[in-house]
């Protein structure tokens, strides 16, 4: 083995694990967010291989412009996404999976998502995706199954035509504990009594007691928790945390 | 901004394919995110791999792929485009390394996350003494060696990357690991053992 690979401080697998899914959904809104027509136009004028100094000087106060406008939306789209406390930002801690808060139909967040069977989901994303046997979610229930492998390997349920909806995706044990902790630490200290770190098969898991308390009173229910290397969420509008903790208890 | 564009004037040989994106934004958008989602884990394991610090890496990505979005046109098709985007991310490093450090609002929240997540490996015995003579080396060698090593590219790709030709990769490569060897046999380097490229110059 080449003794440079021995010392690489950190491979590609482990860096992409570092990155929640939902911070790169976020950074690729932000990119895209910029006028695609000024940096399309960027893109042509600096594909004419000359130009005279005239044109050179009109060139460049258009360039300044478009960078100014530029400049001008991605702060105003920054100030936004900041100050936007957003249905799926559960109060400022990030969801590490990257939920936007939008259930069925929309299927789980970001780009390049398919929808597939369950079976069909395990192969695409590389790991077991585990069903539930309950009452309120299981295979005779299971409306759609959707990946995106491209995504951070996000893998999402939807049973019961979106009354719960799971989604998962790789994450540390660690990294999501730390979430986990960050989360109802948070909710303390804004003296909201919505989360606290519950069991599923005897191992931490984070509920969230707080549906329709958004401002279009839309948020769900959640129960998050992890399992040989995936961390699952499961959300309801219908269902309170007794019956997602039930759900979580019932996946094999 | 605009010293930011001029920065990023780096195309890589043969790599220049303009396509007829620029009047169809959300084709335009597409392609941006299928490039994005394809290249994302490469770009930050590689960005990782050269600074220990996650401020300056969050950095580098969220400009790396601000760069891919703006020059959407002259990003190739299919496997280059990662090529493409190693060579940008090459470049705003070598800027990073120079003292013209940015903090993007882009970047806030991948920077919280590498912050949280990102932990500097250490090497003992053997490894300690391969990473010291491989941080002895001159920068340009470590980013010929690291792109065979690291990224596992090939000479063409390498060539590619670094917009040199083939037949300069393979001498300069040559050069570098005999450099290399010497230092591991002599074990005369004697740098901190961490695996990281230094702050050198990249460029």
């Amino acid at each position: 083995m080449n003794p440079i690979s021995r010392i690489a401080p950190v491979t590609d697998a482990e860096a992409a694990q570092m990155v929640d899914p939902g911070t790169l959904a976020d950074l690729a809104e932000r990119l895209t967010s910029m006028p695609a027509e000024a940096a399309a136009a960027e893109d042509a004028t600096r594909s004419l291989t000359w130009h005279s100094p005239r044109r050179r000087r009109r060139l460049l106060i258009a360039i300044s412009a478009v960078a100014a406008l530029s400049v001008t939306a991605l702060l105003v789209t920054s100030l936004g996404v900041m100050t936007s406390p957003g249905p799926a930002r559960h109060g400022g801690v990030r969801n590490p999976i990257g939920w936007n808060g939008k259930l069925y139909p929309l299927g789980p967040p970001g780009f390049g998502v398919e929808k597939t069977t369950v079976a069909g989901a395990q192969a695409k994303v590389g790991y077991p995706v585990p069903v539930p046997s309950n009452a309120a979610a299981s295979l005779a229930n299971l409306t759609q199954a959707w990946v995106a492998p491209r995504n951070h390997r996000q893998a999402a349920l939807v049973f019961d035509k979106g009354k719960v909806d799971i989604l998962m995706a790789p994450k540390t044990r660690q990294g999501a504990l730390r979430w986990f902790h960050a989360f109802v630490k948070e909710k303390k200290e804004n003296g909201v009594a919505a989360a606290w770190i519950g069991q599923v098969k005897g191992r931490p898991a984070l509920v969230v007691i707080d549906p329709g308390t958004n401002a279009n009173g839309s948020k769900p229910a959640v129960v998050h928790f992890w399992r040989n290397g995936v961390l699952i969420s499961i959300y309801s509008n219908t269902y309170g945390e007794g019956t997602l903790l039930a759900i979580a208890e019932s996946m094999h | 901004m605009l010293s930011f564009c001029a920065d990023m004037l780096l195309v890589s040989r043969g790599a220049a394919v303009r396509t007829s994106l620029t009047g169809a934004p959300e084709a335009r958008r597409r392609r941006f995110e299928e490039i994005y989602a394809a290249n994302h884990a490469a770009i930050t394991g590689y960005v990782l791999r050269r600074t220990a610090n996650p401020d300056d890496a969050a950095d580098v990505i969220a400009e790396t792929f601000l760069a891919c979005w703006r020059r959407l046109g002259d990003v190739p098709g299919g496997g280059d485009a990662r090529l493409w985007l190693y060579g940008v991310a090459r470049r705003v490093l070598a800027n990073q390394h120079r003292g013209e450090r940015r903090r993007t609002a882009l970047a806030d929240r991948l920077r919280a996350d590498l912050a949280a997540a990102y932990r500097v490996r250490e090497y003992s015995g053997e490894l300690a003494g391969i990473s010291a003579a491989f941080r002895s080396l001159p920068a340009d060698d470590r980013e010929i060696l690291a792109l065979a090593a690291w990224e596992g590219l090939t000479t063409g790709q390498i060539a590619a990357v670094l917009g040199c030709s083939a037949n300069a990769v393979r001498i300069r490569r040559h050069r570098a690991r005999r450099r290399f060897s010497a230092l591991l046999a002599s074990g005369q380097a004697a740098r901190p053992a961490d695996g990281h490229v230094a702050d050198g110059d990249l460029a």
